[in-house]
């Protein structure tokens, strides 16, 4: 599986759904940095947004953790589950730890979207440990991904499912974000809490956990739920 | 004012010391024997994650050691080396070193911390010296005035109480930072050749009260030792040919590590910092001075794998490995990657990243982004520089 990059034009044709709710909150062809950018309405609006949802800690813990993650632990009858909200992103974040060992550690992570109630689901199996061999620094150690499910798909079917009925329930008329927006590249788009040029459509939704390289194995439907998005 | 004042309690606490404290005498007997600790042994001894593992503590860990900086130092009178790694502990501006030593076949490890007076000149060294074990714990204490060993801190009993006239911050607290725990009654050395920080006793580090002596010394302050012979002048190594090739070398005005502690705030589930000044700079014999400087960085750590409490000794960490990182990325290019200051920004950031989130035990998920003023909502805090 390998990146696309697409155009503005060739996203908003493709998906004029969500090219309408990026577009409206990040000003494409901008550079992050520039004055433009940041006095752009959408980047005000989106700021507000997570002033008001995130960096206001009463709401924040209020409608998130006590309003939805308490709820889902109750829900699953599950105590491994916890907030993960990276900051100042655009979205309200958790992750379910299901198993770990010395090395590995296999985690149910969801997100969900302030832009336009969109969310995702993705089970990940980490590796704690993972060298892997630099073009020019050599050897490093990091915490590597090996798979990632990207639908209700085999061993978690049901846990998958019940994150996803349980969000919603919680969230009316949201929407599943696939993981093939993962690996779509919008030439041009920048977002405040990333240094990547060409940031993938999921990537100014989300502030996720894993990232994609050739070394992961993708499991499940990468294209799940894709047509709500049409 | 406020310094002129604390020098002048300084001055008057040292004066009273020096003649009415009790008198110790540094002596030297027989020797234990001693052997170097391979860059193997420390390395399999401590890594990032299971430095705690050697601590006797379950708690928070003490100190991180940064094992991309392990070296050899020499030791007087020996062939033998002792093996250094630059440690961040929970303290600000403290300098720390975990030393190893194998004594009677047994690897022994201490944090050696400095702390510099303020207002203490850069060509002699006045300030205080702190032996502990790994968790923190009291082995040894000094002051050292003028590079010479003047007085040593008893291990503290309950009964005695920190200095209050010295590290008082205030009416509400009586020690700050390392100083609590550490100082008990200050004892006045009086050596018949006073010891001198260049020559610091290794039993004192290791052998404090307990069996054995050993008849050597280590300077804390050369850095000099085993690592430099390269045998090619400074600023050059060996290439796999055994031609002298020029490097770029950290730059002695600028050590490019860490050692404070950053306002961190959580917002969501994650710690958020500004953190402004930091910037890298190195030294080639031919190109000269390199040095480039971030905006202020808003640094971003999900809080799931690693708590607030942590978020400072890491950054330290992480940027103590990527300044390395940087170095080694800019001798391996040389010809090849010209090193402007927006090419190494982005390096810097995307190095910085990669490690702020191996150590924040994730994938990815931290960010670290230069923007003007920081990222709102956030104070700024200075970076702070090894000493």
């Amino acid at each position: 599986m390998k990146y696309k990059i697409i155009t503005n034009n060739e996203f908003l044709e493709s998906f004029p759904e969500i090219h309408y709710f990026i577009n409206k909150h990040y000003p494409i062809g901008l550079k992050k940095d520039s004055e433009k950018y940041n006095t752009y309405s959408g980047i005000k609006k989106l700021n507000k947004k997570i002033y008001d949802n995130i960096v206001n800690s009463n709401i924040h813990d209020e409608k998130w953790i006590n309003g939805f993650i308490d709820k889902l632990k109750s829900k699953l009858d599950m105590d491994n589950i916890f907030s993960t909200t990276a900051g100042l992103v655009p979205n309200l974040s958790g992750v379910i730890k299901i198993k770990e060992t010395l090395n590995n550690v296999t985690e149910l992570h969801f997100h969900k979207s302030l832009i336009n109630n969109y969310f995702t689901i993705e089970i990940l199996e980490i590796d704690k440990f993972k060298e892997i061999t630099h073009p020019i620094l050599g050897k490093k150690m990091t915490i590597g991904i090996s798979s990632i499910t990207t639908s209700p798909f085999g061993e978690y079917e049901d846990l998958f499912l019940k994150v996803y009925n349980s969000i919603n329930e919680q969230f009316n008329e949201s929407k599943f974000i696939p993981y093939i927006f993962d690996l779509i590249r919008i030439k041009g788009l920048e977002v405040p809490y990333k240094n990547d040029l060409d940031v993938t459509i999921s990537g100014a939704l989300f502030q996720k956990y894993s990232t994609y390289d050739n070394s992961v194995s993708l499991i499940g439907d990468i294209n799940y739920k894709i047509d709500q998005l049409k | 004012m406020k310094q002129t004042f604390l020098k002048t309690i300084l001055l008057l606490f040292i004066t009273i010391v020096f003649t009415n404290c009790a008198k110790e005498e540094i002596t030297i007997e027989q020797q234990s024997s001693i052997e170097t600790v391979s860059i193997t042994e420390a390395q399999n001894l401590f890594n990032i994650d299971e430095f705690s593992k050697n601590s006797k503590s379950k708690n928070e860990t003490y100190a991180i050691a940064n094992l991309d900086f392990i070296s050899h130092e020499e030791i007087d009178n020996s062939n033998e080396s002792l093996t250094i790694i630059p440690a961040y502990t929970t303290y600000s501006n403290l300098y720390s070193r975990i030393l190893l030593l194998k004594i009677e076949g047994t690897i022994e490890s201490v944090i050696f911390s400095m702390v510099r007076d303020e207002g203490s000149n850069s060509e002699q060294f006045s300030g205080k010296l702190y032996i502990t074990d790994l968790d923190g714990n009291y082995i040894n204490a000094f002051r050292v005035v003028d590079d010479i060993l003047v007085s040593r801190f008893l291990k503290p009993t309950d009964e005695s109480k920190p200095s209050k006239s010295i590290f008082s911050k205030g009416d509400e607290e009586e020690c700050w930072g390392i100083a609590c725990g550490m100082e008990g009654e200050e004892v006045v050395i009086t050596a018949s050749n006073p010891g001198t920080i260049h020559y610091i006793p290794l039993e004192i580090l290791y052998l404090n009260g307990g069996g054995g002596n050993i008849n050597n010394t280590w300077s804390p302050i050369s850095g000099g030792g085993s690592t430099g012979s390269t045998g090619c002048s400074e600023g050059y190594v060996k290439d796999s040919s055994g031609n002298c090739v020029s490097i770029y070398t950290e730059d002695d005005q600028n050590k490019n590590q860490l050692c404070g502690t950053y306002s961190f705030k959580t917002i969501g589930s994650a710690s958020v910092a500004n953190i402004s000044g930091l910037g890298f700079s190195a030294q080639h014999p031919t190109e000269g001075k390199l040095a480039v400087q971030l905006s202020t960085l808003c640094v971003t750590i999900p809080n799931y794998n690693l708590p607030l409490s942590q978020s400072s000794v890491k950054f330290n960490v992480a940027w103590g490995l990527t300044m390395n990182e940087v170095l080694v990325y800019l001798n391996n290019t040389q010809g090849i990657f010209n090193p402007t200051p927006t090419a190494l920004r982005t390096l810097i950031l995307g190095l910085l990243t990669t490690n702020l989130n191996l150590l924040a035990g994730i994938n990815t998920g931290v960010s670290a982004i230069a923007i003007p003023y920081g990222c709102p909502g956030v104070s700024i805090s200075p970076a702070i520089y090894c000493p």
